[in-house]
């Protein structure tokens, strides 16, 4: 088993250590443009996609390889157990990604670490492990794609989808599933490696293994043919489609107004003083688009891929400022001489990281705003350089946070919080020396989990806040409302409606859950373990959901379809007691999406099943 | 030792719409040199992919060493040995390399065996196999194959490629290690003249099917020509039994049949109006083309 690994490293070494040669000239070249470590999240994506493309190519490269058939017959025919054979070339290929990939990162690491003053702290290694565990990832993906005979198998790249859509605050919930999946792709990979690359897995549980995450890129899939050749095509063809043809008091209605207008559609049931007045303010007012979206701040000890702002930056001074995860301080170099200047704790600057105490250490990982201010959930701070001196410039209390970062509009910075938008006057934000307090203090009308957009009109004497989303009044129930927010920072409500019609029909609406209650229930639940607070739903928030009626109807009708549909799969192919169990079992859960992976995990065409030998038969001419 | 090394039982492989082979029952005896013959497309690969386990019967069922082909251990393979016509070897390895690597996997390695085969052969041991001639490649596939002390061998058109010197190192060494060595080799080949000189058996495959499994004097037997004067008449093909080819040259017709004999063959072609005939000598080469060409299609 070695020496066939051996053999195998051996065809890809050179290929290996000029990938490896390669990368290391790049960071060098990168690291004299800009800090290394730093990365964008668009950045971040391009390293990802191409390392993941790289193992992809190169996982289904070595099997493809070995695949032609008199290479093939070469590699298994030997008195070795198939397993072996694949592990042996398995090892060499992981070996050969890590030579490729991983060390450059991990040589640039050690250097940065050694020989300069940057911050390299554990989750810096630990990312390179990760990335390194992706790539494995995604080659072994690569070697199923060629081994397995279904070609749904490429769908399986939907993993990586598990693993970065979610981002869990812990480091061993980020690299726990990787890890499962890895476990289970060898197992796969093991199962699939048989003399006859022709025959398709039946085993219960390597069925189950493959799946569930199948099920998971088909039901995407799925939703989006379905819904394009049997709705939105159609529709588009015959001219009808509601994109086309807005229908009144419908959600999408609102896009057909321009922003001065669309208070009067909004308002249009409510005839008041006020009402009318803001109506006309609103014509000639300034509108600006207050962010609700949650802001994921930093976590500590995070990879640092998720460092959304690498360092403060002060130019006079010409001094850098990075957040340690490990000492939970700013660490200050010069970049002029590339010397520590410094430490910055929540209590004000320190000498140096010896000299750091309980007291200066933050508590959570500060989102480093600008050159000068940083943020936690719960507070804002700004730094005078010049006198060296830190001071707590807003703190919010009584379990109020904010959800997004300060946004700089023309005439105020605006923030949202669990509670409230804050709008605060823009010199006092800049100001080194005084604290600052929201010149508004807008209640929000809905949960802040539910908000979706505001928009936010300068009147003559005060704003008129418009909330809006698709789930403004509860699941499922599209609304609006206006509040006037007087001067004196005095709250009134002018009004809203909901909007009782829809463009599309529930199914279409709610594609998702009618194809796989269970899927998207399971998506759901997992995705809000892992990363809860943007949006997933937890399964106490499940359980109050009311779909309408027409969905749930669509979803039973798919289910029943999908039983039958797999109890004649079972019968086209002969299928043994044990599968025809994991088949109705997974069509079961799964839907729709489990009916097409059972047709897309067995052959096409139905195989004669062999007779049994017997000497009668033997004829020798 | 079992007696047949290799069975097969209705054994059929199709792709598609296309059989590869057909309902074959076929049986090995074990020992000695069997020649595996047919035109392209007969089944001669497939047949060995299949007994190799590398693909899967559609029907019927292989036995390799008496176990089942769609389950072979390692143990069975350990004990067939394969060598095809491409040569698939480790080309980014040294020759020394892959021999190295051979003898770890293979516990009965005959190093005498692969120096004497390799001795045929001018291969450098710190070549890169990629840089090897196609005769050096395949000496040095045969050394291999040979040296693991097979109990049977599959040879799958071998030759193919060769020149003549190679093809003649081939054949010696092959020919010189079945003396020392009581293993079976089955030996693909289209080349009528290796078959003559080097096979114990005959099997013909012809679409998917067995033709023929017999020493190859006795399959020559089975096979006359005839050179037969009509007077210028035509020749009724239909009327004549076992006909496999006829041909008019220089007035004459040349005859090839199966299965006749020279008695009553004589007296059918005079019931005919053969005026004179005249039995020919065959060649195990017409022999075979005759036989395969019965069948072998046409333009309309």
């Amino acid at each position: 088993m070695f020496e066939l690994a051996r053999s195998e490293f051996i065809r890809y070494q050179k290929w290996a250590f000029a990938i490896a040669v390669l990368l290391l000239a790049i960071f060098a070249f990168v690291n004299k443009i800009k800090p290394l470590l730093e990365n964008s999240v668009a950045q971040s994506a391009l390293v990802n996609l191409s390392y993941f493309g790289a193992s992809l190519l190169f996982g289904v490269l070595q099997m493809a390889m070995h695949k032609r058939t008199n290479h093939w017959t070469y590699l298994v025919h030997r008195p070795i157990s198939p397993a072996k054979i694949y592990f042996a070339l398995c090892g060499a290929g992981v070996v050969l990604l890590f030579i490729a990939l991983g060390l450059p990162w991990l040589i640039a690491m050690l250097g940065l670490d050694i020989f300069s003053e940057t911050l390299v702290e554990t989750r810096h290694y630990l990312h390179v492990a990760f990335l390194v565990f992706n790539a494995i990832l995604v080659f072994l993906i690569g070697n199923l794609i060629v081994l397995n005979a279904s070609y749904a198998i490429v769908g399986l790249l939907i993993l990586l989808v598990i693993i970065y859509v979610p981002i869990s605050s812990s480091i061993l919930m980020q690299f726990l599933p990787v890890i499962s999946l890895i476990f289970g792709l060898l197992y796969l990979n093991m199962k699939s490696f048989q003399p006859d690359l022709s025959r398709y897995l039946k085993q219960p549980f390597s069925l189950v293994l493959l799946s569930i995450p199948l099920s998971f890129a088909l039901w995407f899939l799925l939703l989006m043919i379905s819904t394009t050749s049997l709705y939105h095509l159609p529709k588009f063809i015959a001219g009808t489609h509601p994109d086309n043809n807005p229908v009144d008091n419908t959600y999408r209605y609102i896009w057909q107004y321009d922003e001065s207008e669309l208070p009067e559609y909004i308002l249009q049931d409510v005839n008041t003083p006020l009402a009318n007045n803001m109506i006309q303010q609103a014509k000639l007012a300034k509108v600006d688009y207050i962010s609700t979206d949650f802001w994921p701040f930093p976590r500590k000890n995070q990879l640092y891929v998720d460092d959304l702002q690498y360092a403060l930056t002060h130019k006079k001074t010409h001094s850098m400022w990075q957040f340690s995860h490990k000492d939970m301080v700013l660490v200050g170099v010069s970049k002029s001489t590339g010397k520590r200047v410094g430490v910055l704790g929540q209590q004000g600057f320190v000498e140096s990281l010896e000299k750091v105490t309980a007291q200066d250490r933050f508590k959570t990982v500060p989102f480093l705003l600008g050159e000068s201010h940083f943020m936690t959930r719960t507070k804002i701070y700004q730094v005078n350089f010049n006198e060296k001196s830190l001071s707590n410039k807003f703190s919010l209390t009584q379990g109020e946070f904010f959800i997004g970062i300060p946004k700089i509009h023309d005439n105020y910075i605006a923030v949202a919080t669990n509670q409230h938008i804050l709008l605060f006057d823009r010199s006092s934000y800049r100001d080194e020396y005084q604290q600052i307090q929201p010149d508004y203090r807008v209640p929000h009308p809905v949960s802040y989990e539910t908000l979706n957009a505001i928009n936010a009109y300068k009147l003559a004497d005060g704003y008129l806040f418009h909330y809006f989303g698709t789930r403004h009044f509860g699941f499922d129930r599209p609304g609006a409302q206006m509040f006037y927010v007087k001067l004196s920072g005095e709250t009134l409500y002018v009004g809203g409606r909901e909007f009782t019609s829809f463009s599309h029909p529930a199914w279409i609406r709610h594609g998702l859950f009618v194809f796989s209650p269970v899927l998207w229930g399971a998506q759901n639940i997992l995705f809000d373990y892992l990363e809860p607070d943007i949006g997933w739903l937890s399964y106490a928030e499940i359980r109050e959901i009311n779909f309408p009626q027409q969905a749930i109807t669509v979803a039973i009708v798919l289910h029943l379809i999908s039983f039958f549909g797999v109890i004649i799969m079972c019968r086209r192919h002969r299928m043994a007691p044990a599968q025809v169990a994991t088949w109705v079992s997974l069509c079961l859960f799964l839907g729709l999406p489990g009916l097409l992976t059972c047709i897309f995990l067995n052959p096409l065409r139905v195989e004669k099943k062999p007779i049994t030998p017997s000497a009668e038969s033997l004829a020798v001419i | 030792m079992t007696k047949h090394c290799i069975e097969t039982f209705q054994l059929t492989k199709t792709f598609g719409n296309k059989t590869a082979v057909n309902q074959l029952d076929l049986a090995i005896k074990t020992g000695g040199i069997h020649a595996f013959v047919g035109s392209n497309g007969a089944g001669k690969s497939t047949l060995f992919r299949l007994l190799l386990g590398v693909a899967t019967p559609t029907s019927g069922s292989a036995v390799l060493l008496g176990q089942d082909c769609t389950n072979l251990s390692t143990e069975v393979r350990g004990k067939v040995g394969y060598v095809n016509e491409e040569h698939t070897l480790p080309t980014w390895m040294s020759v020394e390399k892959v021999v190295a690597m051979q003898k770890h996997f293979y516990q009965n390695w005959e190093q005498n065996i692969y120096d004497r085969v390799i001795g045929y052969f001018d291969v450098d041991p710190k070549q890169k196999v990629a840089g090897l001639s196609r005769g050096e490649r395949a000496g040095f596939n045969l050394s291999m194959a040979l040296a693991q002390s097979p109990e049977i061998l599959i040879l799958d058109e071998p030759t193919l490629g060769l020149d003549v010197v190679a093809k003649q190192s081939f054949l010696e060494a092959l020919m010189f290690t079945e003396i020392e060595n009581d293993s079976t080799i089955i030996y693909c080949s289209h080349q009528m003249e290796e078959v003559e000189r080097v096979a114990d058996n005959l099997v013909i495959l012809e679409k998917g099917r067995l033709m023929n499994n017999s020493a190859p004097d006795e399959f020559v037997e089975r096979i006359r020509s005839w050179v037969v004067d009509f007077d210028g008449k035509p020749l009724d093909k239909n009327a004549v039994d076992g006909l496999l080819s006829a041909k008019l040259i220089d007035g004459q017709h040349h005859i090839v049949t199966l299965d006749q004999t020279d008695a009553s063959f004589r007296q059918a072609l005079n019931k005919l109006g053969a005026k004179d005939v005249q039995p020919m000598g065959v060649t195990l080469n017409s022999a075979v083309n005759a036989f395969l060409a019965k069948n072998h299609n046409v333009p309309a």
